[in-house]
């Protein structure tokens, strides 16, 4: 077998270095652009999915008032109508957060107040909190026993 | 390379900065807001609102405020008026340093600070999807050696690698992109959650020198809040007689009705506090409704504002310079956003203050500028140009047509097919034009070539392809090929995107201001265009199958074309002008065109048929032009 040997010229070396970093330089503004282009359309999806996040926030300030409303009339039909309107926000992706005598979690749970009662569980709710979808939207404020 | 993040490790709230794509930005928090609340829970290792949640629960174990002890020995006064206000323990540790003591373990605030800087990389890795290992962390002007060793100890703990301590007021003016200027002195008015600064910066060559610094470290937003938590209890109190001071869960309801309340005076003039079923008296629920004014407001925090201008005038004084020295007045943190700040700020030093920057994001952006730069990650961005305005050909009646649309990134390429406005017409003339205007002779031109041996054809049958290619160096191949025959021309224009900045606004203006005028232009063209074809079609059919129109029929279609024709050719038509003739002409052709096929439907012959397909083929003419439109010449 022959062996073909021959010394490149300076230019045709530096040439090569040239080629090798333009095609270096090529795969990562490739790369950079799919990667643009995932995040794109992740992001994309999740603005779709939690877009009605903020609106949705407020309306929990008229829900609370109706809500403090029905605890105080007892009213057949306003019950009906407050429970209407969770269950049509329910299907847009809120979810109420369960506080009533568990463990207080700052997760989901804002402390307000301490008070007697069993050590670090939840007396009572003040305020609802709510997930929208597996994001909290709002944590619930709430007493804690002191264990006193 | 991994990237460098801006952090602005603040006292009441911190927040994290990134350069992406040659600007700087902030990186959402795992609870999707743009700042954190600077409170850690050591033991159970909660930080930011999580650790805030549970504060009330947890108040000797939660620390919050912890730069006012980063670097102070325990026998100081900071240490010890922050020792007054703290719920949690401080105590002496090692060479006298204030620590902090929490369910019997000794924490020093570096360990503290490096949680909050924990979260704060945990929050970056995420949104990057990738380690992060370098930071620029800001402090105050004011923080001397062993507090800012201390602020690069903490970094170090949480597993950063600082690359320089940055002044929060040196950042702010990055972020205000004041570094590009001249040199000149700003003043950095910073009020913030639970601080004031204000700082005086002399910038000159991209350095920035602190010349004095002064605020109150106990007067922010907070205070702003309490004032108004005051009022309504004290407005309730004299309408209802009950005192919901002692309520707590009245007054966590009224907390968030008046941070609501202050941000929106901010934007309007007035708002309501509306909060039902706020508490009972006597078995009867009480309502919390009412309204406050911006002047209330104002009235009410008038002396917490006021507090601000005594430290303005002492850094004046310690830089030994005059209000009338300051080039700019920029404002950072979030009370700055309050209109009444603004404008006390606006008459002590007598100019607009800038406030062209998010104030809470400010301070976190610049960290990040600082970041880019030291990486040289600004270098490393392959920079694509635009072209600053519309690349196009001329077509039929002096149009400009859009290749390629300004603010193109290049390179790109576009490809579209013409054809020809007259029939056998040899030949076509590719006019390449730049600007916004309608009309080709408003436009400049770039160069033109002639594209020849066309076949001899009806006008609109041949398809010439006209493509523009602009590479990244803004070099223009303009090429035209005739589809039947593949024969082609091209032009090189080089420097297509290389005009200078006046240029390009002077065409942008002009554009701007001739677009009415432009538009009439361009209808009345339009129109002529529509003219043209209708007499030419005409025409065409009168001379193909004549002999099925009577003399006289003949002759009022060909008076009427004349007359239109002529008006057209005229340098005085009018859009209204040109229409009426258009519209007689048009009206007349339909009504002997369907005299002619109800002939041909009585005779009923299969011979007639070609006419109708003569016919018919005016509007699919028409049809054409509107998607190709044609070349002149």
């Amino acid at each position: 077998m022959v062996k073909k040997t021959h010394t490149s010229s300076p230019e045709v070396v530096s040439l090569n270095a040239k080629v090798v970093e333009l095609e270096e330089n090529y795969k990562r503004v490739l790369a950079d652009y799919q990667n643009q282009e995932r995040r794109f359309k992740e992001v994309q999806g999740q603005f779709v999915k939690y877009a009605n996040a903020t609106l949705l926030e407020k309306i929990l300030s008229n829900i609370d008032s109706l809500e403090m409303a029905q605890k105080h009339l007892q009213d057949a039909g306003l019950d009906m109508i407050v429970k209407q309107l969770l269950e049509t926000l329910k299907n847009e992706g809120l979810q109420l957060i369960e506080s009533d005598n568990k463990p207080f979690d700052p997760l989901t749970m804002d402390c307000i107040e301490v008070v007697p009662g069993p050590k670090d569980q939840v007396v009572a709710t003040l305020n609802p909190g709510y997930y929208l979808f597996d994001k909290v939207l709002r944590p619930a404020k709430v007493k804690v026993g002191s264990g006193k | 390379m991994s990237k460098i993040i801006g952090i602005d490790l603040g006292t009441t709230n911190s927040a994290v900065a990134v350069m992406e794509g040659g600007t700087a930005k902030i990186i959402p928090t795992a609870e999707g807001r743009n700042t954190f609340p600077s409170i850690v829970e050591p033991i159970k290792n909660l930080v930011g609102d999580v650790a805030k949640r549970q504060m009330v629960l947890n108040s000797e174990n939660t620390i919050f405020s912890v730069k006012r002890l980063m670097g102070q020995k325990y026998s100081g006064k900071q240490a010890q008026k922050t020792k007054e206000i703290a719920p949690y323990e401080i105590a002496s540790g090692k060479d006298g340093s204030a620590v902090i003591i929490i369910d019997g373990k000794t924490f020093t605030p570096q360990e503290i600070s490096a949680k909050i800087l924990q979260k704060a990389k945990a929050d970056a890795e995420a949104y990057l999807g990738g380690t992060v290992t370098d930071a620029v962390i800001t402090v105050p002007a004011y923080f001397d050696d062993s507090q800012r060793q201390a602020t690069k100890q903490a970094g170090e703990i949480a597993g950063l690698n600082v690359q320089r301590i940055v002044n929060e007021p040196t950042a702010a003016a990055l972020a205000y992109g004041l570094d590009k200027g001249k040199n000149e002195t700003v003043v950095v008015y910073d009020l913030g959650g639970g601080t004031f600064d204000v700082s005086i910066l002399e910038l000159g060559d991209g350095v920035f020198e602190v010349k004095a610094t002064n605020g109150d470290t106990f007067l922010g937003g907070d205070d702003f809040d309490h004032k108004i938590i005051e009022y309504i209890v004290a407005e309730f109190k004299k309408e209802n007689g009950v005192d919901l001071s002692k309520d707590k869960q009245a007054l966590q309801r009224i907390k968030d009705a008046a941070e609501k309340a202050k941000i929106d005076l901010s934007s309007s003039t007035e708002t309501e506090i509306n909060q039902p079923f706020i508490t009972q008296s006597n078995g009867q629920p009480l309502h919390l409704t009412m309204k406050i004014t911006r002047a209330k407001l104002e009235e009410l925090v008038d002396d917490l504002i006021q507090k601000t201008i005594e430290p303005c005038k002492k850094a004046l004084a310690d830089a030994k310079l005059d209000k009338k020295d300051i080039a700019e007045v920029i404002l950072v943190g979030g009370m700055t956003r309050m209109p009444k700040v603004q404008q006390v700020v606006k008459d002590f030093f007598g100019k607009e203050p800038n406030k062209s920057v998010n104030p809470d994001e400010a301070v976190a952006l610049g960290a990040a500028i600082q970041g880019g730069v030291i990486s040289g990650d600004v270098k490393d961005v392959l920079l694509l140009d635009v072209t600053p305005l519309t690349l196009g050909i001329e077509t039929m009646g002096s149009v400009m047509t859009p290749l390629i649309e300004r603010n193109t990134t290049v390179p790109s390429s576009k490809s579209q097919v013409f054809s020809t406005a007259s029939d056998n017409q040899p030949q076509v003339e590719i006019h390449i034009l730049q600007g916004e205007r309608p009309m080709a002779s408003d436009n400049k031109t770039l160069g033109s070539f002639v594209l020849d041996g066309i076949p001899a054809a009806p006008r609109g049958i041949p398809q010439i392809e006209v493509t523009f290619d602009i590479d990244a160096n803004g070099i223009l191949n303009v090429s035209a090929k005739d589809k039947a025959t593949s024969k082609e021309q091209k032009i090189t224009i080089k420097n297509a995107t290389n005009l200078s900045d006046d240029e390009v606004e002077r065409m942008k203006q002009e554009a701007e201001k001739y677009a009415e005028d432009d538009k009439k232009k361009k209808e009345l063209v339009d129109k002529k265009n529509e003219a043209d074809t209708l007499v030419i079609q005409t025409r065409k059919v009168l001379k193909d199958s004549g002999d099925k129109f009577d003399a006289a029929a003949k002759s009022e279609i060909e008076k009427a074309l004349d007359e239109l024709e002529a008006e057209v050719k005229k340098t005085d038509a009018t859009l209204e002008s040109v229409d009426a003739k258009l519209k007689t002409a048009t009206e007349l052709v339909q009504k002997y065109a369907e005299a002619m096929y109800k002939a041909a439907g009585e005779k009923n012959k299969p011979s007639e048929e070609p006419k109708a397909d003569g016919q018919a083929e005016e509007p699919k003419a028409a049809e054409q032009k509107a998607e190709e439109g044609e070349v002149v010449n």
